[in-house]
């Protein structure tokens, strides 16, 4: 007698036939990956120092922050990243100081650390200096480091010596509100426009007329008190010639 | 029922064996294959020469071939252009963590056509960035340090895009790359 076989079976047997089928005659379809790996150095280091001037007065700062990414491009968190100060031509040397020495990245691979401008010496003043940062390994002499430059500008411009010839530079500012008229708690952007035809300018001074002085090129200043009071700009260029402007402000 | 079904499994599992894998990679009608990569000898490569790095290309030889053997006429339209390389280097000893071991991977892209047919491509590519040069741990060879010598392999897969059909076909080698400080000429 012929066996009997269910619909149902032969419906089953029929699905598995055809996927073993599809299984070992079809073809494997291939697509291009993503690109993958480093573009620079697999760990890749981005330094960067705000503000890259600072006035060798003993204790301006700068905030040094290195960002660093792995081989994909990502934030690389807890690399260990030594900080090291050298002077303008790239030799290792303390001029200035930092916070410490090492630091390890966050979570968004950055690794921050403050650094102090030295005090004014004939050394120390209208140079630069260089730090310098590297991944700690197990290996240093597989690290390249990788730097960032500072300029230290003079804070005492009666220590420039006097350049025969050389002309003064011209002074000038920018003031907001341009009215100089400011209630009391409104701020006053004073930004320098100055410049120096046969050289550059190394100090921006701002005497704010209530007692407060500044050395920086921009600034922003909030009176305490009402009056009236003048701004006094003070440049100095490369060659110790100083140039003076001024202009009035009214706090009510 | 269990003669029949026996019967019909037996011969899904035959189908299931029917094909060989270098027809289903792939849903071209042919195949891109490498033939040798620098004449199939290892490549030596220098970490620092007269004080600086230098990238290191070798050249890696492709065939295009139909996937019916008896189809292997050249038409423009069958060939393939070889679009992206990836390389991955690895060592004997299973060390292979990247950027510590051996360099990090890399992949980049390029364009040069091979045809189908008898011609082989013999395209040159760069296996060692000079980046990979500047970093542990090749870096760390300069002057005999480090590991002194590495010895590892550059597992190189290329992608190529078949001009017509757009299907996608891929081959891999690999090439033994010897790294040192070697003496400069």
């Amino acid at each position: 007698m012929r066996p009997k076989v269910s619909r149902p079976t032969l419906w089953t047997a029929g699905v598995v036939t055809l996927a073993l089928t599809l299984a070992g005659c079809g073809m494997d379809k291939t697509s291009i990956p993503e690109l993958v790996g480093p573009a620079e150095l697999g760990l890749s280091f981005y330094l960067d120092a705000r503000p890259d001037v600072v006035t060798a007065d003993g204790y301006s700062t700068v905030s040094l922050q290195a960002t660093v990414r792995n081989q994909i491009g990502q934030p690389a968190p807890g690399v260990g990243v030594f900080f090291t100060l050298a002077d303008a031509s790239g030799n290792f040397a303390d001029i200035g100081k930092l916070n410490t020495n090492t630091a390890v990245t966050g979570s968004n691979g950055v690794a921050q650390v403050i650094y102090t401008a030295p005090p004014r010496t004939d050394q120390t003043a209208n140079t630069s200096i260089l730090i310098a940062v590297r991944p700690i390994g197990g290996d240093a002499n597989g690290q390249i480091y990788r730097t960032v430059r500072i300029e230290l500008r003079s804070a005492e411009p009666r220590l420039f010596p006097q350049i025969p010839g050389n002309n003064e530079p011209t002074c000038q500012f920018v003031m907001e509100p341009a009215t100089g008229f400011l209630r009391l708690g409104q701020d006053l952007l004073l930004q320098s426009s100055a410049n120096d035809e046969d050289g550059y300018i190394v100090r921006y001074h701002w005497d704010l007329g209530d007692g407060s002085t500044e050395d920086k090129p921009d600034i922003v200043y909030r009176y305490a008190l009402p009056g009236a009071y003048v701004v006094t700009h003070v440049v100095t260029d490369n060659g110790g010639l100083e140039s003076t402007c001024t202009k009035a402000v009214t706090v009510q | 029922m269990n003669l029949r079904l026996a019967v019909v499994a037996g011969l899904a599992l035959g189908l299931a064996g029917c094909t060989n894998q270098i027809a289903k990679d792939g849903e071209a009608d042919a195949f891109i294959s490498i033939v040798d990569i620098n004449s199939g000898t290892p490549l030596k490569s220098d970490v620092l020469t007269d004080g600086s790095v230098f990238n290191d290309l070798a050249t890696v030889t492709v065939a295009a071939r139909s996937k019916n053997p008896r189809f292997n006429d050249v038409q423009y339209t069958r060939a393939f252009r070889i679009t992206r390389y990836e390389i991955r280097y690895y060592r004997a000893d299973g060390r292979n963590v990247e950027g510590v071991d051996v360099p990090y991977r890399i992949a980049g892209n390029l364009t040069t056509a091979v045809d189908i047919g008898e011609t082989n491509a013999e395209i040159p590519i760069e296996f060692v960035r000079v980046q990979a040069k500047l970093e542990p741990p090749l870096r760390n060879l300069v002057g005999g340090g480090g590991a002194i010598a590495i010895s590892c392999f550059a597992e190189v897969t290329l992608y190529a895009t078949q001009i017509a059909s757009g299907d996608v076909a891929m081959a891999t080698g690999t090439l033994q790359i010897n790294f040192a400080d070697w003496a400069d000429q």
